[in-house]
């Protein structure tokens, strides 16, 4: 019995030494658990750090960096196949995982964690902590020097009455404030009218009030080709094709938006493409 | 077997010839047992329990088809297999009382009595004036008048035999199969019941009963079948099947037999160990 | 004690009631609407805002709930009539359950594409299954705790296997929907599951009815009935045929709404006298009464809409099978 407890003993502080060692100097084996992460890794650390990535990386239709993905080892994000990487330096969503981060932590392992940017501000700061994290701060402000100079440079010619427009998704959730896709919609020109719905982050509405909103466009976001589910049917109902006054469009593509990153530049031009353009 | 044949006799009304019936599995209920009832005749069909009376009266009364052999009754001068009638025309001129009836629903008296001109209404009509009469005339018969607004489920057992043999009699058929219809009831209600059997089996009309009690058998019944494991075991009068000898052969019982002025009274007063 | 109203007073008052909650169930929305834009949409062919609305959200809705509600109604006083035992209801002894596991395996796995009646005809096969297994199971006896038993059986396992077929179904969404297939809801839906629905519960409601001369006799038995006239074997497989058709149709577009089937028929059978037969229409129009006043209730109560339907018929109706296994505990041992 005795024996044991020394041993575990001995495994604590050797681990808490070498996670010591490894936040002092720049971390040599990155691992990352979330798709977000991912992308995050291959813009801002270097290539021969990063040890693993997600399954979801190398999918050009959720990754904006799917093309530099290639090479890496992918991993579901479970804790027995990162364990045996011997990370120095774990990055993952706060909002993904929670039960592999509070182990990894009590095992001692460094784990960062990235929130949810509900701005351009907030956006900036991420990349800027994130490139601390890596150990290439310049290289994130690098980043954020393009992606300030690219927003400056949008050159959106904005309406004197903006257009109203409303986002709505798979099972029947809108978009509404306090969120960075309200953020993009304002930038492109469009007033959310989940907003004067007094919808704040992600809820449900019903139909009726989608049709009674009238919005001038009507972003569809449909999370997935396959519409055999009860939650497609809500994006796919007939009333939404009948609603005359309302341009239907499809919300920004998974992979500018997976991620809150400096790809919120394509997407805030991709928003605003939609109400140039002359499609009907 | 499926040809109708004339009638030689002309009180005959129906036959089962040569009645089997097997189950699936192999076991055989009943074994080639023939039967006939003529007009004006009160049938007993009598034996131990699981000797194949409940059984031959469904298949004489239609409910059950036999495996072999075949049932049928006299229409207009000659010999028609039931098989051949459509199930309506067969409910139409043959009743059956099941044991125990019961009605699994609380309604009322007259509604249930009502039932009993189910075989002669077509789908999409509801009770007519003459159905009604025949509803009242089957209530003044079994003396049920008083309960036609009752509900069934709350009358006494001997109530509710009364009632069921009403709705019965309301058909009118030209044969009556009841089976056990007074094995739970008191004396004065088994009398009753019987009374109306006997008196339905008048004329052109008949009836096939199921006894247990065998001196309400020998009383009523003009003609008794004595079945045994299946078969047939002998056939005739109460006076010459009702014997000492059968009885212990039977129903393995020592018994005594009185006549009682014109009627035979049997009790059974010791079991014997050589069945 | 006796009711005493005539039956054609019960008919005209249940449809006066189901026309009404029919109405009350288009004013319930989120969304007040503007009658005479609708009056103008139907005479001068004008669309509108509030047109709009009404014929592809409300009506279809309204309609679904009406349909469902009277099929549940009549199809709970078939089954009832057919067993002899006041708890058959397609919910409890499995049917439903039975059904939406057809749906969902049509559904989920791409078949809807095959005809516009795959769908619902997936329903009927599911739930003809369980009645062949309710009889395998129970016999035609009415003993209801075999009865009750073997619907516990089949409800669990078409519940798993529902359950394991979302879990392999192709999409991320899927799992979570198991609460719609098993609680039900008349929500956004269109008219184009209306109209796939319709001839299957017409259908199946005129083979139920063409049973109530049956289901009279069944009163003294299935033995008494084949004496009266009746060709048990064919009419019992039409009463099942038709009740299959009709709730397996509901099911594959509503879910599983309980509990209707149980309570409508059982309050409705003293104003009928219990005559079977006049209890399926009746409880057919009772039926969709209910589950149109408990489409009311959703609408005033969650304005996103996200309460199912069958939350609120089972709050009813749980309670109420209680009571009926209370009341009925001496008769059973």
């Amino acid at each position: 019995m005795r024996a044991i407890i020394l041993i575990k003993w001995a495994l604590v502080s050797l681990l808490s030494l070498t996670s010591c060692f490894a936040q002092a100097s720049v971390p040599q084996r990155i691992v990352s658990l979330s798709l977000c992460t991912d992308q995050l890794l291959l813009m801002l650390a270097p290539r021969q750090h990063i040890v693993s990535l997600t399954r979801g990386a190398v999918d050009p239709d959720l990754s904006y960096m799917a093309a530099e993905a290639n090479g890496f080892l992918l991993t579901g994000g479970n804790i027995e196949e990162v364990l045996p990487l011997n990370p120095d330096l774990i990055v993952g969503s706060a909002f993904a995982s929670r039960d592999a981060v509070h182990f990894l932590r009590q095992l001692g392992y460094p784990v960062k964690l990235i929130g949810l940017p509900v701005s351009i501000a907030e956006i900036r700061d991420l990349l800027l902590a994130f490139g601390e994290w890596v150990g290439s701060p310049e290289r994130a402000e690098q980043v954020v020097r393009k992606m300030d100079w690219q927003l400056a440079n949008l050159n959106l010619q904005q309406d004197r009455v903006k257009k109203t427009a409303l986002i709505y998704s798979s099972n029947g959730y809108t978009i509404g404030s306090g969120t960075l896709e309200n953020v993009m919609l304002n930038a492109a020109g469009f007033h959310n009218l989940a907003v004067d719905m007094e919808v704040v982050g992600f809820e449900q509405i019903t139909l009726e009030r989608v049709v009674a909103a009238q919005p001038a466009f009507l972003f569809i976001e449909n999370h997935i080709d396959n519409s055999d589910s009860l939650a497609s049917q809500y994006v796919n109902h007939p009333v939404l094709d009948k609603m005359l006054l309302s341009k239907q469009r499809e919300f920004i593509p998974s992979r500018l938006r997976a991620c809150a990153g400096p790809m919120v530049v394509e997407a805030i031009n991709y928003l605003y493409e939609n109400h140039h353009d002359s499609k009907p | 077997m499926g040809l109708s044949a004339v009638l030689n006799d002309e009180s005959l009304l129906l036959t089962g010839q040569q009645l089997t019936l097997s189950i699936t599995g192999g076991a055989t209920l009943l074994n080639a047992v023939s039967v006939t009832v003529n007009q004006g005749e009160l049938v007993g069909l009598i034996g131990p329990n699981g000797a194949g009376k409940s059984t031959l009266l469904k298949l004489l009364s239609g409910v059950d088809s036999p495996s072999k052999g075949c049932v049928s009754l006299a229409i207009s001068g000659s010999l028609e297999p039931i098989s051949a009638l459509s199930v309506r025309e067969r409910a139409q001129k043959m009743s059956y009382l099941v044991q125990g009836a019961k009605a699994y629903w609380p309604i009322e008296v007259e509604k249930m009595i009502a039932l009993g001109r189910l075989p002669f209404q077509k789908w999409w009509q509801q009770s007519s004036d003459y159905d009604q009469a025949k509803v009242v005339r089957a209530m003044q018969l079994t003396e049920t008048l008083i309960y036609r607004n009752r509900i069934v489920t709350t009358l006494s057992g001997g109530e509710q035999a009364l009632v069921m043999m009403a709705r019965v009699l309301a058909g009118e058929p030209e044969v009556i199969f009841a089976d056990e219809p007074v094995a739970t009831l008191d004396p004065y209600h088994q009398l009753h019941v019987m009374e109306l059997l006997r008196a339905h089996a008048k004329g052109e009309r008949a009836a096939v009963v199921v006894l247990h009690d065998l001196s309400l058998a020998a009383r009523f019944c003009d003609r008794i079948y004595l079945l045994n494991d299946g078969g047939l075991f002998c056939e005739g009068s109460p006076e010459v099947v009702l014997s000492q000898h059968n009885i212990a052969r039977v129903y393995g019982v020592d018994s005594q037999i009185t006549r009682v002025g014109q009627d035979l009274s049997v009790s059974p007063v010791a079991r014997l160990n050589n069945r | 004690m006796t009711v005493n109203h005539s039956y054609h007073g019960v008919l005209i008052g249940l449809f006066v009631a189901m026309i009404g909650s029919f109405f009350v169930d288009l004013l319930a929305g989120p969304v007040s609407l503007q009658w005479f834009n609708i009056w103008a949409a139907i005479i001068e062919n004008k669309a509108s805002l509030d047109s709009l609305i009404f014929f592809e959200i409300r009506l279809p809705r309204a309609i679904l709930a009406l349909l469902v509600g009277a099929t549940l109604g009549i199809s709970g006083a078939a089954l009832q009539g057919l067993l002899r035992n006041p708890l058959a209801e397609s919910g409890i002894i499995g049917v439903s359950n039975c059904a939406a596991l057809g749906a969902v395996l049509v559904f989920y796995f791409g078949f809807t594409q095959w005809a516009w009646f795959a769908l619902p005809l997936a329903g009927l096969l599911g739930a003809l299954v369980s009645v062949v297994l309710i009889f395998l199971l129970a016999g035609r006896s009415s003993s209801t705790v075999t009865l009750i038993l073997a619907g516990i059986a089949i409800n669990t396992i078409a519940g798993a296997l529902m359950a394991m077929a979302l879990n392999f179904a192709p999409n991320p969404y899927a799992m979570q929907e198991i609460v719609f297939w098993l609680l039900g809801s008349v929500a956004n839906r269109s008219v184009s599951d209306v109209l796939i629905i319709v001839p299957f519960i017409v259908f199946g409601g005129l083979l139920i009815l063409s049973c109530g001369r049956f289901l009279n006799a069944l009163t003294l038995g299935e033995e008494t009935a084949s004496s009266l006239g009746f060709n048990v074997q064919v009419l019992r497989w039409r009463l099942v045929v038709g009740v299959v058709a009709c709730v397996g149709a509901a099911v594959s577009v509503c879910g599983n709404i309980g509990f209707i089937g149980l309570v409508i028929p059982h309050l409705l059978r003293p104003l009928v006298r219990h005559d079977p037969q006049r209890l399926l229409s009746v409880s057919a129009m009772g039926g969709a009464v209910l589950l149109l006043l408990s489409d009311v209730a959703v609408q005033v109560l969650s304005s996103g809409g996200e309460l199912k339907l069958g939350v609120i018929t089972s709050l009813v109706g749980g309670p109420f099978f209680l009571y009926l296994i209370l009341k009925n505990r001496n008769v059973w041992g």
